[in-house]
């Protein structure tokens, strides 16, 4: 057992968990990557302050978001929190709606919804948890597994004959004009994770001003599907989950070219 | 609101859009098959004049499964339409709304693989319009009015019982044009939606639906399909109970013509129902004893009324178009206190009135059917 040495009374707290974590702990395995980016989410909602949030999450392991999302979520079907979450924010239209989807859920079960929505142009924020694998089910290869991923569905490792190519969403959906914001981060270490918060807090005060759809990657180690230790998952997510995946911000709104489609949200006073 | 009068000549699909409009519906998620098309069109074109309806083309049927969850789960009010194919897309959606109790109003016009009448999707809509143990109260209308009437009427017991109500249509009602009279919604005993999920930050957390965590912290609502993941198995089985008992709850409705002294009875629900009455009422006429049953909700199934009238006839029989489906719920509604016959057109096939009248009388005794 370890013992953590308490902080000195008289001293200035310089890191602590956001109080707007409502439960304790963490509900993911150890090293995995969901917690490090929805800690910067929570913490970037904490600064926008929205007047009303919905959310939606795909069954997958970032279904556990409503234990500590601070609104109001639906857990959606596999495959299925963009399109809920749209439904949602078309009943609430002053919220600020936000989807979270694994790869699997997003680049296997449900692409169509992602492609329509980012055409639609509507101001929601869909987050992507990406980690090459179905990570719920026991970390089979998904469409966004990179290539050599070897997983019990792909033992030889993901290659081009037998399983496709990964889908590359973000250089997609940045395509459409429908699409306001589209950037990818990683949050494997502490400076990814600040670079990485930066990119989401741009993606969220692109929505809450009413921009229109914004999308973000978030790279994820999964050393649980991956069968690595999480010292091994973060060296293989560097040397090739984040290979040709530039991080940062790949399309920036640009409020000349690109009208907001609705009025700016309203933030809690 | 109505540059259209209350009372219209109109097609039955138009109609129930009309009905779904002024019954408040705000969200209307149809996608073309026909004759659903013809309700998108209809919707994109009146919906601008009443407020809060949203002019939104559904992208795919699975995504307008998605939208109606999310939608009414956020307190909108939203409808689905399609036939058997989309019905059959949406299920897996139907049975999370069902389960997380959103309501929501679903138009079906099931047909045969052509474009003809079918009451093929009976068990689909009744039985299992999903996995799970979850149920949709479903109501079959005979003509356009009646369903305009229980469309607006659907609207009102999808909120108050919190649950999907199935407009069950057919092929052959998305065809029929007829002069329709709109009245106004009930609204009786409908409290506000303060289960609904607003996004609302400054509302206290809740139980119930909602996830409940310590106090002072803000509002963070969950609805879901599953409840294994938020509890025990038994908060998963209290729920579960709970909805059974609100199933039981719905009172079932059937129609009866000519049943006082009736010697035979037919069952028969929808389409099927309006094509037998104006031969019944010949074969009246001509003194023989028959009745008519005509089940409105499919789901919950009337089962006391067939139960009762089975033990005042010799005889009933079940018409439907489709291999037999309505006759098994018929068979365990007359529990054996007399014999059921069935009598089918599958396959896109409807009787004439001959056939009809032929099978009527051979079922009073009045002809022989030779082997
Ligand atoms: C229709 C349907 N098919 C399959 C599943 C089983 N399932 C649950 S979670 C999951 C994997 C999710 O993987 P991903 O979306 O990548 O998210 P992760 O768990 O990695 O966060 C699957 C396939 C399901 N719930 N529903
Ligand atoms: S299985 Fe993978 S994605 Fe899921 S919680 Fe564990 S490490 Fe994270």
């Amino acid at each position: 057992m370890t013992s953590t040495a308490e902080a000195p009374k008289t001293g200035k707290a310089v890191f602590e968990r956001p109080h707007i974590f409502v439960e304790e702990g963490t509900p993911w395995c150890q090293g995995c990557g969901y917690g490090a980016w929805s800690r910067a989410l929570i913490e970037e909602i904490e600064r926008a302050n929205p007047a009303k949030l919905v959310a939606a999450a795909d069954i997958a392991c970032l279904e556990y978001m409503h234990e500590i999302i601070p609104g109001d979520i639906t857990i959606a079907l596999h495959g299925r929190s963009v399109s809920t979450v749209r439904g949602m924010k078309m009943a609430q239209p002053g919220a600020l709606a936000i989807a979270f989807q694994g790869d699997g859920g997003m680049l296997n079960e449900g692409l169509n919804e992602v492609i329509h929505a980012a055409a639609s142009g509507q101001n929601v924020l869909v987050i992507l948890g990406n980690n090459g694998v179905f990570g719920d089910t026991g970390g089979q290869f998904t469409m966004g597994a990179p290539m050599g991923l070897k997983t019990p569905t792909s033992p030889m490792g993901r290659n081009q004959a037998t399983h496709g190519s990964p889908i590359p969403i973000c250089e997609m959906l940045a395509m459409l004009p429908g699409a306001a914001f589209v950037g990818r981060i990683s949050t494997h270490d502490p400076a990814y994770v600040y670079r990485g918060q930066k990119v989401i807090r741009r993606a969220m005060e692109v929505c809450m001003a009413g921009a229109g759809f914004a999308f973000v990657e978030c790279m994820t180690t999964c050393p649980t599907g991956w069968r690595m230790t999480p010292v091994e998952a973060v060296k293989y997510h560097e040397e090739v989950m984040l290979k040709d995946k530039p991080v940062g911000i790949l399309k920036d709104w640009d409020p000349a070219t690109h009208p907001p489609v609705e009025a700016p949200l309203a933030r809690l006073s | 609101m109505n540059d259209l009068k209350d009372t219209m000549f109109m097609r039955a699909p138009e109609a129930l859009v009309e009905a779904s409009l002024r019954a408040g519906c705000q969200l209307f998620c149809a996608y073309p098959i026909t004759p659903v098309e013809d309700m998108a069109e209809y919707w994109i074109k009146r919906c601008g004049e009443f407020p809060g309806a949203l002019p939104h083309f559904t992208e795919s049927e699975l995504e307008g499964g998605a939208y109606m969850y999310g939608f009414g789960a956020a307190g909108g009010r939203v409808a689905f339409a399609s036939t058997g194919t989309g019905i059959s897309l949406i299920s897996e959606s139907l049975g999370w709304i069902m389960s997380a109790e959103v309501p929501c109003v679903v138009f079906n016009f099931p047909r045969a693989g052509g474009l003809s009448i079918s009451q093929a999707d009976y068990f689909q809509a009744t039985k299992a319009p999903s996995h799970g143990d979850e149920k949709m109260f479903v109501l079959a209308p005979m003509g356009t009015q009646e369903a305009v009437d229980l469309t607006m009427e659907a609207f009102y017991l999808a909120d108050l019982y919190r649950n999907p109500v199935m407009i069950m249509c057919d092929y052959t009602l998305g065809l029929t044009m007829e002069v329709v009279e709109f009245g106004p919604m009930k609204t009786e005993g409908l409290a506000p939606k303060d289960w609904a999920l607003t996004g609302d930050r400054n509302r206290p957390r809740r139980g119930g639906l909602a996830q409940s965590a310590p106090g002072g912290v803000t509002a963070a609502n969950v609805a879901t399909g599953v409840d294994e993941n938020f509890g025990t198995m038994s908060r998963g089985e209290k729920s579960a109970r709970k909805r059974a008992d609100k199933y039981r709850s719905f009172p079932a409705r059937a129609e009866l013509f000519e049943m006082e002294d009736a010697e035979v009875a037919v069952v028969a629900y929808g389409t099927m129902a309006r094509m037998i009455l104006p031969v019944l009422k010949l074969l009246r006429e001509q003194g023989m004893k028959i009745g008519l049953i005509r089940p409105i909700t499919l789901f919950p199934f009337p089962v006391a009324v067939i139960n009762d009238a089975a033990g005042r006839v010799q005889k009933l029989s079940v018409f439907e178009c489709n291999s037999g489906q309505m006759v098994e719920d018929v068979e365990r509604s007359v529990a054996g206190r007399c014999p059921v016959e069935f009598y089918g057109r599958p396959g896109g096939a409807a009787p004439t009135p001959q056939e009809i009248e032929a099978e009527l009388k051979r079922l009073i005794g009045k002809v022989e059917v030779l082997a």
